[in-house]
């Protein structure tokens, strides 16, 4: 997991894929570069800005991976996971 | 029941004047299942004009006022990124030619995911035409601790709001009685917003005056899942429920098909005892019946490919094949749920194309299309099977295998590889320029098929293939029929060729007269430059034209030329053609040959009522003719070296 | 996300008006609104709003004559969206009565009674009075088929109680009295079913 430094709870910038299977995080925004209408459909599909992901797990061979949002689960190819920004909580997640 | 979708049924479905309602919603919200509901078998499928999107329309009922539903494409949003929501967006506004605005929509939202569904709410309601909702899956939230206040909902949304269950009857009566007063619904003053956080905003008031719970996590779901994604169980079970789907469709298939058709040989069988004219028996048993027969003989693969395919998504498994196999697909350009349909293909290519339907993209359903016909079908099983006889004797051995089984291997793998790479290259020209799709598969909590909407989906594709590739199909037997017996032997042309029309010993003698002096000779020696550099002379050239209605044709077509050419008497035991004395290397190139040409009417019959024109199976047989072709000389050319 | 205020109008009859609902006692007061900082303010100068009132979990908004939801709505919407993220900046007109935290939980209170619960209570013949509320803390009467019922007090704490707290997170608790005065205390599940 990488590391830049940490204010207080917030283990912050990582992308969605470098999450582990189990680990959660806050989606902080959605790379639109190259792929605008992508970074759109991802927010519609409950990846905005401010939303709670879990990793549930990943496929046998290591894409795609199983994410649980807005009470859902839905999976995405790491490539696409990659354009999601997350911050994760030390704390462990509370709210919904 | 004064609300009854299921009145007498009548054909015009698409009558001026009938108010049109539309379903929308987002994939594996219901959907299609309330659709069955209203409609039920009064459903007709067709397409969206110049688009390879299906469109699905039928007629419901509601004491005497009369509805047309049409089952719009299952979309997340309004803004479309594939050709499938460009459709649901261009009906919405009235911009396709030939279909009309919806005067009414309903909305499917599915209980359990509502918040995401709500932001696709406020899309359609932006559109200002009078709107219902209706709520799905209540039952499977409350069983998972959710709760949501039905009538608050309405209150909060300002328009109709109704809730039905899949497997309950009740609130499908009330859906439909509340479509009857469409006229009287409440109109929303102000249109929710569409976007920002504004949007949130309007979502979760909604759901807090709704008193909405999120559901928990399914754990039937999470247990089944620990297990059906599980790197070594998860793959067992994949691929054991592959080999009995595919076991399904070919070996249980299988005796269906030789049912039909020993009915259709019976049927032969009574015309050409009881049919005066030999022509018109002939006519009428081979070309009529045949052909006819040739049409039905598919049904029971469709049938039992798209039951088979219906129990695996409606229980929710069809999306986590397409999980655990996506990673090997994507290598592809393809997704994960393009496999079944290139799986399906093994058996045959009609119910693998017609299975592309699974696939929510447009441009994959072409690229799995184009590659599906190469994967090797059952019907070029006799094909090969003849001409690996004559070009390796039965006996020949590498260590403790036959040569025959590992040519045949080698075909079956020389099929399944350019199927892949195919599709690959059409996905990469489908994809030129565009923004890729981004990939994202909803794994559903695995739910009980309903068996009405598993029926449904088993007996609508079944009537589509019949209804319209019959003509296709029939036609096609008729012409090539006609190119293989025309110009008619008359009596006394055929006892001047030393032949008794009469006797029942000249019978094969007297076809194989036929067949020689036909259109078709004439136009197996007229392609004749076309095939010489494969060193196909005129009699394969009438064997492989035959074929190009159906593969199997060519064993028919081969031996009734043979023996055309040797007289009645070629020994029994040896397989078809083995006295043409054809080399080595032009059997080779015919084996490659039928590799990849398109010889298969129903197949292009298929890809033209999936796509909606003709112009798809005719790049189908163009490439793949271009590839048999070049595949076949290169096929010669490297064996005559190896054999020289 | 968790800054915004959930808002979302229902309609109330007239063509003019709309009900926005927000969470209870968001707003410090009741009644009609004097001025409103930002652009709120501004529509309400220009007679775009030509009257906004405050109710313990509702603005209703009224547009002034020649103005329209289509043509109006969007900008009202969003100023009131703002306005809402500074309960500040409201000032009562003439005629409002402040609002204290228990009196938005007394009307919570009941507009959960008159939903769903209540339905649910009533139509197993039971009855559910809200008395009042204090230093939050809301008190309840279950009468009727509730008397001696098993599941009376799962119903009010889990139901009641739960549904309560999601619209006013600072409830403190539900007690539950018996119809005929304000005598035992049975704030805790097990007194409740021992009682009921």
């Amino acid at each position: 997991m990488r590391r830049r430094g940490r204010r207080a709870g917030v283990e912050p910038s990582g992308t969605l894929a470098d999450l582990a299977p189990g680990q959660s995080a806050e989606v902080v925004s959605v790379s639109a570069a190259q792929a605008p209408r992508t970074a759109r459909r991802l927010a519609e599909l409950g990846f905005a800005p401010g939303s709670r992901v879990e990793v549930v797990r990943q496929a046998p061979l290591g894409t795609p991976v199983l994410y649980r949002v807005q009470g859902y689960e839905i999976s995405l190819r790491r490539t696409e996971a990659a354009r999601i920004v997350v911050t994760r909580r030390t704390a462990p997640a509370g709210a919904r | 029941m004064n609300a009854s979708c299921h009145g007498p049924g009548g054909g015009d479905t698409l009558a001026p004047g009938v108010p049109r309602v539309a379903l929308l919603g987002n994939p594996n919200a219901g959907k299609t299942s309330l659709f069955n509901r209203l409609t039920g078998l009064r459903a007709k499928t067709g397409n969206y004009p110049g688009v390879t999107v299906a469109r699905h329309v039928g007629s419901c009922e509601v004491g005497a006022v009369r509805f047309t539903v049409e089952d719009l494409p299952g979309t997340y949003s309004l803004e479309p990124i594939s050709p499938d929501e460009e459709v649901v967006l261009d009906v919405l506004d009235g911009t396709i030619p030939g279909v009309p605005r919806p005067d009414v929509l309903a909305v499917v939202l599915d209980a359990t995911t509502i918040r995401r569904s709500l932001r696709f709410l406020t899309q359609v309601l932006e559109k200002a035409l009078p709107t219902c909702v209706v709520v799905t899956f209540t039952d499977e939230l409350a069983r998972r601790g959710g709760s949501l206040d039905v009538p608050a909902l309405e209150r909060a949304l300002g328009v109709p709001v109704a809730c039905v269950v899949a497997h309950r009857r009740g609130g499908h009566d009330e859906l439909a009685a509340q479509l009857a007063r469409w006229q009287e619904w409440p109109e929303p003053l102000l249109a929710p917003p569409t976007e920002g956080v504004e949007q949130s905003a309007w979502v979760e008031s909604v759901l807090a005056a709704a008193d909405y719970s999120a559901p928990h996590q399914d754990r039937v779901t999470g247990a089944v899942d620990a297990v059906l994604l599980h790197p070594l169980w998860g793959t067992l079970t994949f691929f054991a429920v592959m080999a009995l789907f595919f076991q399904a469709i070919f070996v249980v298939a299988a005796p269906l098909q030789g049912y039909v058709e020993s009915l259709f040989g019976w049927l032969g069988g009574l015309v050409a005892d009881h049919v005066g004219p030999a022509w018109l028996a002939s006519l009428l048993g081979d070309a009529v019946i045949g052909g006819i027969g040739g049409v039905l003989v598919f049904v029971p693969q469709i049938m039992l490919l798209f039951l088979l395919l219906a129990l695996l998504e409606a229980s929710g498994y069809l999306a986590r094949a397409a999980f655990l196999m996506d990673r090997v697909m994507s290598t592809f350009g393809l997704e994960g749920r393009a496999f079944v349909a290139l799986l399906s293909s093994f058996a045959c290519a009609v119910p693998g194309i017609m299975a592309t339907r699974s696939l929510p993209s447009a441009r994959d359903r072409i690229a799995t299309m184009m590659g599906a016909p190469l994967m090797t079908c059952s019907a070029r099983l006799p094909v090969y099977v003849t001409l690996i006889g004559i070009l390796v004797p039965r006996d020949s051995r590498v260590g403790p295998l036959g040569v025959q089984g590992l040519v045949m291997f080698g075909l079956y793998l020389l099929g399944a590889v350019s199927a892949m790479l195919t599709a690959a290259l059409f996905k990469r020209i489908a994809d030129r320029g565009a923004e890729p799709m981004p990939f994202y598969l909803e794994l559903p909590t695995y739910r009980l098929p309903v068996p009405r909407s598993v029926l449904l989906a088993m007996w609508e594709p079944s009537k589509a293939f019949l209804r319209k590739c019959t003509t296709v199909i029939l036609g096609t037997t008729l012409v090539l029929w006609m190119l293989l017996n025309l110009p008619l032997a008359g009596a006394a042309e055929l006892r001047s060729a030393g032949l008794d029309p009469g006797d029942p010993a000249d019978a094969a003698a007297v076809s194989a007269y036929v067949v020689e002096h036909s259109v078709a000779a004439d136009l197996g020696r007229a392609v004749g430059p076309v095939f010489d550099p494969l060193g196909f002379d005129w009699r394969v050239n009438v064997a492989v034209l035959s074929s190009f209605g159906a593969r199997e044709t060519f064993v028919a077509t081969l031996s009734q030329v043979d023996s055309a050419q040797q007289g009645a008497t070629a020994a029994e035991d040896e397989p078809p053609g083995s006295d043409l004395g054809l080399s080595a290397g032009v059997v080779a190139a015919l084996l490659v040959f039928y590799v990849y040409a398109l010889q298969c009417v129903a197949t292009m019959a298929a890809i033209r009522r999936e796509t909606g024109s003709w112009r798809w199976p005719a790049v189908a047989w163009g490439y793949m003719f271009v590839l048999a072709w070049t595949m076949a000389l290169l096929a010669r050319t490297v064996t005559g070296w190896w054999a020289g | 996300m968790t800054a915004v205020v959930p808002l979302h109008p229902e309609p109330t009859g007239r063509i003019s008006e709309l009900r926005w609902r927000v969470p209870a006692g968001l707003l410090p007061f009741t009644g009609p609104v004097a001025g409103v900082r930002g652009a709120l303010g501004q529509l309400l100068l220009d007679g775009t709003v030509e009257t906004l009132l405050v109710e313990p979990a509702a603005v209703v908004t009224v547009l002034g004559p020649g103005h329209g939801w289509r043509g109006d709505g969007a900008r009202v919407r969003s100023a009131l969206q703002a306005a809402l993220a500074e309960p500040a900046g409201w000032r009562p007109g003439p005629g409002c009565t402040p609002l204290t935290s228990d009196q938005a939980l007394l009307w919570a209170a009941e507009e959960v009674v008159r939903g769903r619960l209540g339905d649910f209570v009533r139509s197993h013949g039971g009855s559910l009075t809200v008395l009042g509320a204090d230093g939050g803390v809301v008190e309840v009467a279950m009468a009727g088929a509730c008397d001696g019922c098993r599941t009376a007090g799962f119903t009010l704490h889990s139901r009641f109680e739960q549904e309560l707290r999601r619209r006013c997170p600072w409830l403190d608790g539900v007690r539950a009295v018996p119809a005929a005065g304000r005598a035992q205390d049975s704030d805790s599940p097990r007194e409740a079913r021992a009682w009921a």
